[in-house]
């Protein structure tokens, strides 16, 4: 019997089927594969600790998130000078590189901080200022 | 512990060899009307990418031999007798769960927008500790440009595929994006042998859209999976309620 390959299930992707290259790396986060355990705070008292995290980060990056956007919007609008620029983005940029060292301090990828509230669908929508 | 793989109607055919997590052989385990697809775990598994392929694989072995309603990864209880009564009260609705999935894959459909993860991925590496705070900004600004525009381009590209797809399946599911380059990702229930026919229309919309869109959105058909995403909401209660007991 042959053994069971994740590469046997990528039905069509750019260029050559089963190319892992071509659909990129973590293609696998676009499959059922398992469907996954659901997201949620791990209660078991070994990895609670690493649950809770998980949740605060998330909440963290969901409003990281909120305030780019916000500040883009504020950009656009016109309603900064260029020290206000430049100050603010500065910020940002701060928040977001010491948001990734965080996420590599406690081996987190940014899938695991996506917030899906199932019937409102994913939270972090919101961000895209589009 | 007992580690749920799936459920399915109790039928006379004979229970098929499987190894499951940890090589441990699947048992069948009738509840009346529908039977169980068991195996013993020491632990709750942890989620890993092995341990999903191996849960994975048992699970499609049994969808092989007949139709099943799937349970995720993880689901283990210490003692039956809760999932024998959670059954029992919710016979009707998974036995017609079960008919709506019979004959069927799940096949799943993802768009991915290439370039503004691609950038931000070389200012984490290289750049970002040389980048002002403007230039960050203006980097946030071309990738939320990026996602409009590859979202408006997914919409020209696949608006008709959508629709061609659906007619050649039973019914299919929008499902939350994990990531914010995954633009679309739909899951749809189809019947086997409509399967080479919706491999078909994917390969000329992924050469259309990769033409169009010059290489910067991409789609990704997988499948055939087992019909996770087609398990009624009654029943994921189910499993939660298993996990709680």
């Amino acid at each position: 019997m042959k053994a069971w390959n994740l590469d046997d299930k990528i039905l069509s992707a750019p260029d050559e089927p089963g190319n892992r290259e071509a659909a990129g790396d973590g293609y696998e986060e676009d499959m059922p594969i398992g469907m996954g355990p659901p997201a949620r705070v791990e209660l078991d008292p070994k990895s609670a600790e690493r649950g809770l995290t998980k949740l605060v980060l998330s909440i963290v990056e969901l409003i990281r998130q909120l305030l780019e956007a916000q500040a883009l919007r504020r950009v656009d609008a016109g309603q900064l000078d260029d020290t206000e620029i430049e100050r603010l983005g500065e910020t940002l940029l701060r928040l977001e590189q010491r948001m990734q060292e965080l996420k590599v301090t406690f081996g987190l990828s940014d899938a695991d901080l996506r917030l899906d509230l199932g019937p409102l669908d994913d939270l972090q929508d919101v961000k895209r200022p589009v | 512990m007992i580690y749920l793989y799936a459920l399915y109607k109790t039928d006379f055919f004979p229970f098929p060899q499987i190894s499951g997590l940890g090589g441990v052989t699947l048992q069948p385990r009738p509840l009346g009307d529908v039977t169980l697809a068991v195996g013993e775990v020491a632990n709750t598994p942890s989620h890993s990418f092995s341990a999903l392929c191996e849960h994975e694989a048992a699970v499609e072995a049994l969808a092989a031999m007949r139709p099943i309603l799937p349970f995720r990864f993880g689901t283990v209880v210490a003692d039956l007798h809760p999932v024998a009564v959670a059954a029992k009260s919710r016979l009707t609705a998974i036995l017609a769960n079960l008919d709506r999935v019979s004959g069927c894959v799940e096949l799943g459909l993802s768009a991915r927008l290439a370039a503004p993860e691609a950038e931000r991925q070389d200012q984490r590496d290289g750049s970002a500790a040389a980048e002002t705070g403007r230039a960050y900004l203006e980097r946030l600004r071309r990738e939320a440009d990026a996602r409009s525009a590859g979202a408006q381009q997914l919409q020209a590209a696949v608006a008709g595929l959508d629709c061609r797809l659906l007619e050649l399946s039973r019914c299919r599911r929008r499902l939350p994006s994990d990531r914010p380059d995954r633009l679309w990702r739909t899951a749809y229930l189809v019947p086997w042998n409509a399967m080479p026919t919706f491999q078909m229309e994917v390969a000329a919309a992924e050469r259309a859209v990769a033409r169009e869109t010059a290489g910067r959105l991409s789609l990704l058909a997988s499948g055939p999976w087992p019909p996770y995403s087609f398990v009624k909401e009654d029943l994921l209660t189910l499993q939660q309620e298993l996990q709680s007991a």
